[in-house]
């Protein structure tokens, strides 16, 4: 190699050091997962192989259907939101086969991805964010909440997978009653994946996040909430007082990637060039009605593309969070929450972010419950006034009884 | 006159509760500490905090929550002590135990029994299942507890008598 080719590798060499550092410094948050590709099985939220069955209230939002076997039972107490029973309509119908066939491609897709960590059987206690996960054992289970944590991230993905053991061996999801999936700094329901490679049981009253793509079966024993799917490829769906909505994508950044990452097929990170709201939110008040409250702030004023708020049981706490989508405005911003317990304190703050560049955080702002605080109902024990003032009193009577006896007596020895 | 209001939220008619409408609260009988005393009507301070009356003989009921019989818990508050440290009408409340019985008589001239259920101390503040609606009638007293703080002006505890209705 000649001297001019050296300095010419060198000084390429350089300018691609340099040029990877322009793009990588300001980059505000990596995704590293996609998202698992459902195809048309994202119309459904539940989709089963050999039937699906239901005991009490159960309410499901989006599409049902049952494939090869369509079989129904217990659907007159099942009430359809924004969604087609194509079972009921027409067993084995062709969109019900066709989103089996996704089912599996999906599945595959989710299966076949690259771990990027072997974590605990057990998910409830931990905190995750974005990638794809498996467990030595084969088997996930959650007991308590399991927190998936977005980092401000609203396309951070994560993946589980109960596929590293056989089949045969159990390989399974299994949630504990009234275990927990939350989601945090814009983690989206729509981003999580559950494969299963044998059969996934939600104990009672379990509030899971994300779609389910299992093998066999999936049984909720009662009362749970799914903000996602239950798809299930060989086997039933057994549903009990459920309630499942199919997980939709609330706000959908554009990531602007500085390189061409979209393919499944390269796994370069994209790195985030969108702009970062300049200022930040002032939320001044909020407004607590039952089980809801809302907020107004004041807007952003520029790079904007979506709000998020977080809210906890002290300031700084962002164990929940919301976030959705919002052009630039000029006046004031109000957003309602849900579900809150009308008993309770909580400290709310807000942000924008444009993409997958978040903004800063406004004030956090405390919201007391409807309730009073605890009464003050005392005055102190005796605080020693009456101690002194009575012995003080009797001296002062004594004392003058016996200044007017002496004088009494001087009086008469005068006399 | 007391307004006459009928039952809210209230599912079925309780017995030993005037049939079709219900007094405002005027009297609390506690035969086991001896308290047979006024009731005055209590809103919040601007603090949040509850109020209570100005005098350490008589009660405050929180006219903003249920009223004694009806569904969600009627809560009570009364003076452990006095200004000048004599006793206050809440003074022995600690001494209540589980099936004591407390009576409340309505404007109407109605009565409604509570058998106590337990005692709980919370720290002061804001206080889960005290101020707490559900679908059955519930009494809540309320007075100070713990070690007073001068600084404060406050005891350092509160000390909540949960009673249920007595059917």
């Amino acid at each position: 190699m000649s001297i001019f080719n050296k300095i010419r590798f060198l000084i390429t060499s350089f300018l691609i050091i340099l040029l990877q550092f322009v793009f990588i410094v300001p980059s505000g948050v990596f995704a590293a997962t996609t998202k698992v590709g459902l195809l048309t099985t994202e119309n459904f939220a539940v989709l089963a192989g050999s039937g699906i069955s239901n005991t009490g209230a159960t309410t499901i939002t989006g599409d049902i259907g049952s494939s090869p076997t369509s079989t129904e039972t217990g659907f007159g107490s099942v009430t359809i939101i924004d969604g087609t029973n194509h079972t009921s309509a027409d067993p084995n119908d062709a969109v019900t086969v066709t989103a089996k066939t996704d089912l599996v491609t999906a599945y595959d897709d989710a299966s076949g991805r690259p771990t990027t960590a072997t974590i605990a059987t057990e998910l409830g206690g931990s905190t995750l964010t974005d990638g794809v996960y498996d467990s030595a054992s084969g088997t996930f289970g959650i007991t308590g909440t399991l927190t998936l944590d977005a980092q401000g991230n609203s396309n951070a993905v994560f993946i589980f997978k109960t596929s590293t053991g056989t089949p045969s061996s159990g390989s399974t999801l299994v949630t504990a009653g009234s275990s927990k999936v939350v989601l945090i700094n814009g983690a989206q329901a729509c981003n999580v994946f559950w494969q299963v490679s044998s059969s996934a049981t939600l104990g009672t009253s379990t509030s899971l996040a994300g779609t389910i793509l299992a093998l066999t079966s999936i049984t909720d024993e009662g009362s749970s909430t799914i903000n996602g799917r239950l798809l299930a490829r060989n086997g039933a769906v057994t549903l009990n007082n459920t309630t499942i909505a199919k997980s939709t994508c609330t706000s959908t950044p554009s990531s602007n990637s500085s390189s061409d990452s979209s393919s499944n097929s390269s796994p370069s990170a994209p790195v985030c060039i969108d702009t970062a709201p300049t200022n930040n939110p002032d939320l001044f008040q909020i407004d607590r009605a039952g089980s809801k409250a809302t907020l107004y702030f004041s807007p952003v004023n520029d790079h904007l593309s979506y709000y998020y708020v977080a809210y906890g049981f002290s300031p700084g706490d962002e164990r929940f969070g919301v976030s959705f989508q919002s052009g630039l405005s000029s006046g004031v911003v109000n957003y309602t929450i849900n579900d809150l317990n009308p008993n309770t304190t909580y400290y709310f703050k807000v942000r924008g972010g444009n993409g997958c560049a978040p903004g800063g955080w406004s004030n956090n702002k405390e919201s007391n419950s409807q309730n009073p605080m605890l009464p003050n109902t005392g005055n102190g024990p005796n605080n020693g006034t009456i101690q002194w003032q009575i012995p003080f009193g009797v001296f002062i009577g004594i004392s003058t009884l016996l200044v007017l006896i002496l004088q009494k007596q001087r009086c008469l020895s005068n006399s | 006159m007391y307004e006459q209001v009928k039952f809210q939220n209230s599912s079925k008619q309780k017995q030993g509760v005037t049939e079709t409408a219900q007094g405002l609260p005027i009297r609390l009988i506690i035969p086991e500490i001896n308290v047979d005393t006024l009731i005055e009507n209590m809103g919040v301070m601007a603090t949040g905090v509850m109020e209570v009356p100005d005098n350490s003989v008589n009660v405050g009921w929180f006219k903003l929550g249920p009223r004694p019989g009806e569904d969600g818990s009627a809560v009570i508050a009364g003076h452990f002590d006095g200004k000048n440290g004599e006793k206050g009408v809440f003074t022995d409340l600690d001494k209540l135990k589980k099936g004591d019985k407390i009576t409340i008589k309505d404007s109407n001239g109605a009565s409604v029994v509570f058998i106590v259920r337990e005692i709980r101390i919370y720290d002061p503040g804001y206080a889960n299942n005290v101020f707490s609606a559900s679908e059955s009638a519930h009494l809540n007293l309320i007075t100070c507890d713990g070690i007073w703080n001068g600084t404060k002006k406050s005891y350092d505890k509160r000390l909540v008598v949960f009673a249920d209705f007595l059917l």
